[in-house]
C-alpha cells in the first residue's frame, strides 16, 4: 500500500536507503575534520596522535566534496527515476552494481587517506604523490557513478519506447542532464588518473605534466559544482512549488535552463587556472565568457523561483507587491531549508562571477576567500537543499512521517546552520581579501604583521566551525529518528505539476542529439587549440613528491 | 474594422491570462543589482591596490 502511494518499492527504497547511509555517515567524518581544521587554525590546538593537518583537510575534502555529494545525488536521482519512470529488477541489480563499486573504491581512498599515504587534499594536484591505492580508488567512485549514468539513460530510453511521442517528466529530463554533464566531464578527469597519475605513482614512468593533470582535472571540476547544484535545482523547480502549494513556473522554461548548463558548465575550467602559466591568455578570456554564459541559466532559475512563489501567493489571495511573500510556508522545513540555501546562493553566486573575472581572480586567488564561497555554494546552498529533501525523502523511504518533533528540530538545525555558516563563511571570506591563503595550516609566518591581521578572522572560523558541527549532530539525529523513530504512515513524495494551460514544451528541448552535439563541439572549440598547445609547449615534467605532504 | 475588434479581443485575453509579476520583476532587480555591486567593490579593491 506503501508501495502505491510514494510509487516506490520495498526494493527501491532499500537501494535508495543505502546511498542515504553513505551521505550521513560521510558529514559525520568529513564535518569532525572540518572543525578540527578550523581549530588548528586558531593556532592553540594540536592534532593528536601524530595526525597530519594535511592528512585531515584531504578527509574532509574528499569525504564531504566527493563522497557525500556523489552518493547523495546518484541515491536522489534513482528516487527521482523510480517514482517517474519506474526502475526494472534487471536495472535495479545495476543500480545495486553502482553503489558497491563507489563504496569499495571510497574504503580503498579513505583508508590510504587516513593511513597518511594521501594528503593530497582532494584536488590531488600532481606533483604531489599519493599512495596508487588512493588513484585506484578515485577511480571505482567514478566508474560506479557511470553505471549509475547508464541505469539513468537506460531508464529514461526504456520509458520513450512506451511512451513514443510524449515528453519525458520533468524530474527525468533533469537528471538525464545531470547525468550527461557528469559522463561528458569525468572523462577528463579518468584521462588524467588512468593515463598520468596511476602509471607516475606506481614508478612505471618518472615525470608528469603538470599543467596537462591540472588542465583535465578543472575540465572535470567546474562541471563538477554543477553536477552538486543541479540535484538542488531539480528540488527548486520541481518539488518546492508543490510543498508551497502551487505549480511549476514554465516547464519549458526549466528544461532550457538544464540544457544551458550542460552546454556551458564544462568548457570553462581555465576560470580556476587563471594565474596559471603556460595557458595562452587568448583561450583563458573565451573560456572566462563562456563561464559568464553560466550566469544566465541561474538568473533564469532565480526568475523561475521567484515568479512561483509570487503567483502561488497570489492564487491564494494575497495582494500587495509583496503580499505573496507571506504565503510561503515558513514553518515547513521541507521549504525552509532549501528557501535558505536558495538565499545563500545570492551572495555565493556574486563571489563566483568575482572568482571567475580575470582581474579579481588576482585579488582572491589561492585566498581563504574561495574556500568560503565554496562553503557558501556547495556547503550551504547545495547541502541546506539536500537536507530539506531529507526530510521528506527518508519518511518516504522508510514508511514514516515527517512529525511536528523532527520538522521543529529541522527547523532548529537549519538556523544553527546557517547562523555557524555566517561566521565560518564571513570570516574566510573577510581573511581571504587581506590576503590570507586557502590550503595551510595555522602559521605566524614569522611573526608577519599581515599574518597577524588574520588571527581574529581564524578565530571567527572556528566559532563557526564548531556551531556547524552542533548543526551535523543535530542532522545526524533527525537522519537516525526519521529513520528509526518517527510514526509510521505514509509521507507524500511531492511532485510539482505544469500549470493548467500552459503552453505545450517544444520538442526540439529533447532532441538529444542536437543538445550533446553543441556540448561537444563548444568543449571541442574551447579546448582543442590550448591543450595542444599545452602538449606541445610544456616544460619538462616533474618527478613524484612524497613529502613532506603527500605520502609521508 | 472587424480585424481590429479581433485583435482587441485577443489583447484583452492575453493581458488577463499574465500573472502579475511585478514583485518578481523588483526581486530580480534586486538581486542584479546585488551582483554588480559585490564586483564592482571587488574591481574597486583591484584598482586600490
Amino acid at each position: 500500500m506503501i508501495a502505491e502511494k510514494t510509487g516506490l518499492s520495498k526494493a527501491d527504497s532499500r537501494l535508495v536507503m543505502s546511498f542515504m547511509w553513505v551521505t550521513f555517515i560521510s558529514l559525520l567524518i568529513g564535518g569532525l575534520m572540518g572543525l578540527l581544521q578550523t581549530l588548528v587554525r586558531t593556532g592553540n590546538f594540536n592534532l593528536p596522535f601524530g595526525i597530519g593537518y594535511y592528512q585531515i583537510l584531504t578527509v574532509h575534502g574528499v569525504i564531504l566534496g566527493l563522497v557525500l555529494t556523489t552518493f547523495f545525488i546518484i541515491g536522489f536521482q534513482f528516487a527521482l527515476m523510480a517514482k517517474t519512470v519506474g526502475m526494472t529488477n534487471k536495472q535495479r541489480k545495476w543500480a545495486w552494481a553502482s553503489f558497491w563499486v563507489m563504496l569499495i573504491g571510497t574504503i580503498a581512498s579513505a583508508i590510504m587517506i587516513l593511513l597518511g599515504k594521501a594528503s593530497v587534499l582532494y584536488t590531488f594536484y600532481a606533483p604531489l604523490k599519493a599512495h596508487p591505492i588512493f588513484y585506484f580508488g578515485l577511480t571505482f567512485v567514478v566508474v560506479g557513478s557511470w553505471i549509475a549514468c547508464f541505469v539513468n539513460f537506460h531508464q529514461l530510453y526504456q520509458w520513450k519506447k512506451k511512451h513514443q511521442g510524449e515528453h519525458s517528466p520533468l524530474l527525468a529530463f533533469m537528471v538525464v542532464i545531470n547525468m550527461l554533464m557528469w559522463f561528458i566531464c569525468t572523462l577528463g578527469v579518468a584521462a588524467t588518473v588512468l593515463i598520468q597519475f596511476i602509471p607516475w605513482s606506481l614508478g612505471l614512468v618518472g615525470e608528469i605534466n603538470i599543467l596537462v593533470s591540472r588542465t583535465l582535472f578543472w575540465y572535470f571540476g567546474h562541471p563538477l559544482v554543477y553536477f552538486w547544484l543541479l540535484p538542488a535545482y531539480m528540488a527548486w523547480y520541481a518539488i518546492l512549488p508543490k510543498i508551497i502549494g502551487g505549480k511549476i513556473f514554465s516547464d519549458s522554461l526549466a528544461r532550457l535552463a538544464f540544457i544551458l548548463f550542460l552546454i556551458f558548465s564544462i568548457p570553462v575550467g581555465f576560470h580556476h587556472q587563471l594565474l596559471e602559466p603556460g595557458i595562452d591568455p587568448m583561450w583563458k578570456y573565451i573560456q572566462v565568457v563562456l563561464t559568464f554564459a553560466v550566469i544566465i541559466p541561474s538568473l533564469l532559475t532565480a526568475f523561475s523561483m521567484f515568479a512561483t512563489f509570487e503567483i502561488t501567493g497570489r492564487q491564494k489571495g494575497y495582494t500587495g507587491l509583496f503580499g505573496w511573500f507571506r504565503h510561503l510556508p515558513w514553518k515547513d522545513v521541507r521549504f525552509f531549508a532549501p528557501f535558505m540555501g536558495m538565499v545563500a546562493f545570492i551572495p555565493a553566486g556574486a563571489g563566483g562571477i568575482i572568482n571567475a573575472s580575470n582581474q579579481m581572480n588576482q585579488v582572491v586567488h589561492n585566498t581563504i576567500w574561495v574556500t568560503g564561497h565554496f562553503h557558501l555554494t556547495l556547503a550551504t546552498t547545495v547541502i541546506l537543499t539536500f537536507f530539506g529533501i531529507t526530510y521528506w525523502l527518508v519518511p518516504v523511504l522508510t514508511g514514516r512521517k515527517i512529525d511536528k518533533k523532527i520538522n521543529t528540530l529541522g527547523m532548529t538545525q537549519t538556523i544553527v546552520w546557517l547562523v555557524g555558516m555566517f561566521f565560518m563563511s564571513g570570516s574566510m571570506h573577510l581573511a581571504g581579501l587581506l590576503g590570507a591563503p586557502r590550503r595551510s595550516a595555522f602559521s605566524d609566518y614569522q611573526g608577519s604583521a599581515q599574518a597577524a591581521e588574520w588571527i581574529g578572522y581564524q578565530y571567527g572560523q572556528a566559532i563557526g566551525g564548531s556551531i556547524l558541527f552542533i548543526g551535523i549532530l543535530i542532522m545526524l539525529y533527525n537522519f537516525f529518528y526519521m529513520t528509526f523513530k518517527a510514526p509510521k504512515g505514509v509521507e507524500e513524495f511531492p511532485i510539482a505539476e505544469a500549470p493548467d494551460g500552459s503552453e505545450p514544451t517544444p520538442l526540439v528541448l529533447e532532441n538529444w542529439k542536437l543538445w550533446i552535439g553543441i556540448t561537444v563541439v563548444l568543449i571541442a572549440f574551447a579546448y582543442t587549440i590550448p591543450f595542444v598547445d599545452i602538449i606541445q609547449n610544456s616544460p619538462p615534467g616533474s618527478p613524484p613528491f612524497e613529502w613532506p605532504i603527500g605520502n609521508g | 474594422m472587424p480585424s481590429t475588434n479581433l485583435k482587441h479581443q485577443v489583447e484583452q485575453e492575453h493581458s488577463s491570462s499574465e500573472p502579475n509579476l511585478k514583485g518578481t520583476l523588483i526581486s530580480v532587480s534586486v538581486v542584479g543589482g546585488f551582483l554588480v555591486l559585490s564586483w564592482l567593490a571587488v574591481f574597486g579593491l583591484f584598482l586600490a591596490r
